[in-house]
């Protein structure tokens, strides 16, 4: 699942799972895969925690399939099962490997059943072209197994650079990228199988074609540790948990990660 | 600025390349094919190999002026520069032959990052398809952020040049006739001529140089071709028998190049 042939597949970082040719691949193309990282048993576990969730959350109704359906923060609605998520040395390492050790959990956190397609879009500021040059990414994975014109994921290899992205943004006022699309040039459809873990840029353009009605997937997202105040300002932190449990619960890496999502979200319930 | 290819000079700024179908005629592009490798065929024993077992040479139009010269006054030709570069716009050089085999991840400014854009139109004169000769590019990488990392991950031995397999690639395929216009620093590559390879040639051209370093670099563009390749383009034949369309696109460049050897002492034509 790296395209990019890694000669070098020295692990110099402290990750245990990212490798200096991982590390190359999300700088220049702004996403990287990593086949298997969790066993289908695990995911499966999660997929069905996922659909009680939201059962739940329709007050026990089935899925009508009409519209996508979605919860944020997906961890809140099942602690047990997806807590520990956040303490997994598996996605932490990821993490670490490509932001940095000092990297932070933004809080952004959500469990979906996907219906149709999706237009492209990018994860920073929506339909502006005000792009910044933190980066800050999200992990996904698909419960499900989805291809190309099946629901999986597509991509615009490099279009994470603030330069390319703000062109794009450009050529869509322009009339010559049509978001409802897929035929876009450099168009890259990441397949995927339960177990496997994508990461992308926030900036990245991305897109989903096809597939069946109630697909599941998860996303956690994620920032370099802000040294500035201009860095601070662009992260998406997302701080609409209901308990401090998060807090209490926290291993020293999840302590770690959520540290600057804590100190907002404990402001934020003394206000 | 002409209007006439607005959506293509949108599409070639944003994506770093443009396709034109049948922009002239499968006969006519065989009449340049055929003049092209009698041109080889004579100079071969002085053609510079191109590293993929055919022979591509530098400045192939000046070998035969009556059959290539008119291509400098095509109205279709250069109705596609005016639209991407600007009516002001300059052609700075040719070159053509038949390539074989593979040609590695490459653009034709190696490692020089800029916002100057300069343009190859590239006509292929055999069908080429995916893994058949086609030309293959990294949409947007003409853009220096994103080149800057590819050139990085070269570097440091990441990104492998001789493997098709790269993110983003997007294969062009072709038939006599089209005309594929690419931004010179757009990375591309070429997989799979087979046998004698297949017959191609390029014009190429720049936006209106700024004075300062975007003629010092057209300058060196000269340069480079002038006296590594020991090839001269910008001949006098060339400018004496120019119509006036031709003559637009060509006079600046004699000017530069003669600012250039007039300041450098070197003789670049």
């Amino acid at each position: 699942m790296v395209p990019i042939m890694a000669k070098s597949q020295v692990n110099n970082t402290q990750s245990p799972v990212v490798t200096e040719a991982h590390r190359h691949h999300f700088r220049t193309f702004g996403f990287v895969a990593f086949p298997q990282l969790f066993t289908p048993a695990e995911i499966e576990r999660y997929g069905q925690a996922l659909e009680r969730s939201l059962r739940r959350k329709r007050g026990g109704a089935d899925f009508d399939g009409k519209e996508r359906d979605v919860v944020n923060p997906m961890i809140e609605h099942d602690r047990d099962v997806f807590y520990p998520l956040l303490d997994d040395e598996r996605l932490l390492g990821i993490v670490d490997g490509l932001l940095g050790e000092d990297s932070l959990f933004t809080g952004g956190n959500d469990g979906n059943l996907y219906v149709g397609s999706t237009p492209w879009h990018t994860d920073v500021n929506g339909v502006s072209p005000n792009v910044h040059a933190l980066p800050t990414m999200k992990t996904a994975f698909y419960c499900d197994p989805v291809a190309d014109g099946h629901g999986c994921l597509s991509v615009i290899a490099g279009s994470h650079h603030p330069e390319v992205c703000r062109q794009l943004y450009d050529a869509i006022q322009d009339g010559v990228f049509d978001i409802n699309s897929p035929d876009v040039p450099g168009r890259t459809p990441l397949e995927s199988m339960p177990g496997d873990v994508m990461a992308f840029d926030h900036r990245l353009w991305h897109s989903s074609w096809g597939g069946k009605v109630g697909r599941r997937m998860f996303t956690f997202n994620w920032a370099s540790c802000p040294k500035q105040a201009w860095e601070e300002r662009v992260v998406p932190y997302s701080t609409g948990y209901e308990s401090e449990r998060l807090m209490e619960t926290a291993g020293p890496r999840r302590r770690q990660k959520i540290a600057r999502l804590a100190a907002r979200i404990q402001a934020k319930n003394r206000s | 600025m002409t209007s006439r290819f607005a959506e293509e000079r949108l599409f070639f700024q944003t994506f770093g390349y443009a396709v034109f179908p049948q922009l002239f005629t499968p006969d006519e592009v065989e009449q340049y094919a055929r003049a092209l490798m009698r041109v080889v065929g004579r100079l071969q024993s002085t053609a510079g190999a191109n590293g993929s077992g055919g022979q591509y040479l530098e400045s192939f139009i000046e070998q035969d002026p009556d059959v290539f010269y008119p291509l400098l006054d095509d109205d279709r030709l250069l109705d596609v520069v005016d639209g991407l570069l600007g009516a002001d716009s300059l052609y700075i050089g040719n070159g053509g032959g038949q390539v074989a085999g593979d040609s590695p991840w490459h653009t034709d400014v190696d490692g020089i990052l800029h916002t100057y854009s300069t343009l190859k139109t590239l006509f292929y004169c055999d069908p080429v398809a995916e893994g058949e000769g086609c030309l293959s590019i990294v949409a947007t990488s003409h853009l220096p952020e994103y080149s800057r990392d590819l050139n990085q991950a070269v570097r440091d031995g990441v990104l492998d040049i001789d493997s098709p397999d790269l993110p983003g690639r997007v294969d062009i395929g072709s038939t006599p006739g089209d005309v594929i216009a690419v931004d010179q620093r757009l990375w591309k590559s070429s997989w799979g001529a087979a046998g004698a390879g297949c017959r191609i040639f390029a014009l190429d051209w720049a936006s209106h140089p700024q004075p300062g370093w975007e003629e010092t670099f057209l300058g060196g563009y000269r340069y480079y071709r002038r006296d590594i390749l020991n090839k001269k383009i910008f001949s006098e034949r060339l400018l004496a028998t120019a119509g006036p369309r031709r003559r637009q696109k060509i006079a600046k460049m004699y000017d530069i190049i003669a600012d250039a050897e007039r300041d450098t002492g070197y003789r670049f034509e």
